[in-house]
């Protein structure tokens, strides 16, 4: 009888051992609270990631006194009053030592009769991954941008010729008349060519994250049409933009994303339709939501891609990254929208960008 | 048949002004804004040259329109 509980104790002991070991190499933080709240047990990693911001964990506190973020502590009450999961939240915390984003689940601790004992607590430091984020969205506006710096030197070669060809006919018309009416059509010209490279500098020029604001979508359609025209007319792809409708509502969103983020779906489109096609531009708006649809009648996705399409680094074309598409989707995610495609083989694709209504 | 001296095909108002005012004086012409409307106007007036901008958009670049014309006018310029 003795030996058998002592070997039951070693191997207890053995399990117990092994348990800390893997939670204290695990690279989440983990806190588990009592019923009352009160900090039970940590792992090596909240303690470190903890101290390293200035907060030390006791065991037998509330739990109040170990969390840096109010909504956290409002989920562990939660959890231990309602029994509600708060799993894959993702917060900015600002503290006085430093800014870094986390990510974290509470979870209910329960018994074997599925009685909440308690609360666990469990996080992870992703500041570096979203850095990373950020620096793979910042690349990507960087390649369009570069993209359409090659495409759209033929847009302001046309009025600078006719500008120029202007000047050359000043010098030797006299009648005042048609003089006067070359110096307005050489006035047009140049903010012809100073709206182009402002569109461009609005795209091309770093993006700060900054707050969502109320935009107009036709709008940002209408400011990257020129940019793209070299690209229509180099595959000979017809654009057609549907006039919105009426009052169309406001979106709560980024403009400068917006704009990359269209500007890669009509690039992909007109990439698509090399022997020339069709692309429409159309908006619909529908009870709580509107959004934008791109319908171009190009080749169509295969149906085994098309799972795979907003995936990072998947890519069909010789030289591209496979990050166009993924970066697009995860800005409207940031955005509150989604962005939906469909495709048919030989009839061509349709991509849908949906936003919630600005409020 | 109502012939004229000049057909210009391009898809830019502005350079279509241009060539208006350098061409108003001396020349007889006409303009179009795309390859299917330049060789149907190509086809009418007959013109001794036509002039044509080589990206076109609407479907028909400037080299598909100049393939489609070499007997119907003397000459064809066609710019980049």
């Amino acid at each position: 009888m003795m030996t058998i509980a002592l070997e039951m104790q070693s191997f207890f002991n053995t399990l117990h051992y092994r348990l800390g070991y893997l939670l204290k190499y695990l690279r989440q933080g983990i806190i588990s609270f009592n019923i009352h709240g009160e900090i039970v047990t940590f792992n090596q990693t909240a303690k470190d990631f903890l101290t390293s911001q200035g907060v030390e964990l006791i065991p037998g506190t509330c739990h109040d006194t170990c969390s840096l973020y109010k909504p956290i502590n409002r989920a562990i009450d939660n959890v231990i009053k309602n029994g509600v999961e708060h799993l894959g939240k993702e917060s900015i915390i600002e503290t006085k030592i430093s800014k870094f984003y986390l990510k974290w689940d509470v979870v209910p601790l329960k018994d074997k009769n599925e009685n909440i004992q308690g609360a666990i607590l469990v996080f992870e430091d992703i500041t570096e991954i979203n850095k990373l984020k950020h620096q793979i969205q910042e690349q990507e506006r960087k390649a369009i941008a570069g993209n359409l710096a090659a495409g759209f030197a033929h847009e302001i070669r046309n009025p600078l010729s006719v500008a120029g060809g202007a000047i050359q006919l000043l010098e030797i018309i006299d009648d005042p008349k048609r003089q006067n009416n070359l110096i307005h059509k050489l006035r047009g010209e140049l903010d012809r060519i100073n709206q182009i490279l402002t569109d461009f500098l609005d795209i091309a020029k770093p993006n700060k994250q900054r707050e969502l604001i109320a935009i107009k979508l036709p709008k940002i359609i209408e400011e990257i049409q020129f940019l793209i025209k070299s690209d229509t007319n180099l595959n000979n792809v017809s654009l057609i933009i549907q006039k919105p409708p009426n009052n169309f509502p406001l979106i709560k969103g980024d403009s400068t994303h917006l704009k990359q983020v269209f500007l890669n779906i009509m690039k992909n489109a007109i990439e698509a339709m090399e022997d020339g096609g069709k692309l429409e531009i159309a908006y619909c708006h529908k009870n709580e939501s509107v959004s934008i649809v791109f319908k171009d009648n190009g080749p169509g996705i295969p149906e085994k891609h098309l799972p795979l399409i907003l995936r990072s680094f998947f890519t069909t074309k010789v030289e591209g990254t496979g990050l166009g598409l993924s970066v697009s989707s995860e800005l409207v995610k940031n955005m509150g929208g989604e962005l939906k495609i469909e495709s048919e083989l030989g009839k061509g694709t349709i991509v849908r960008v949906i936003f919630p209504l600005f409020k | 048949m109502n012939k004229t001296d000049l057909v210009v095909i391009d898809d830019d108002d502005g350079i279509l002004w241009l060539m208006e005012e350098i061409l108003i004086e001396k020349y007889s012409y006409k303009t179009c804004q795309s390859g299917l409307t330049g060789l149907q106007c190509i086809e009418e007036y007959q013109p001794r040259l036509a002039i044509i901008d080589l990206k076109l958009g609407g479907g028909m670049n400037g080299l598909d329109v100049a393939k489609k014309i070499p007997e119907k006018c003397d000459e064809i310029v066609l710019f980049f």
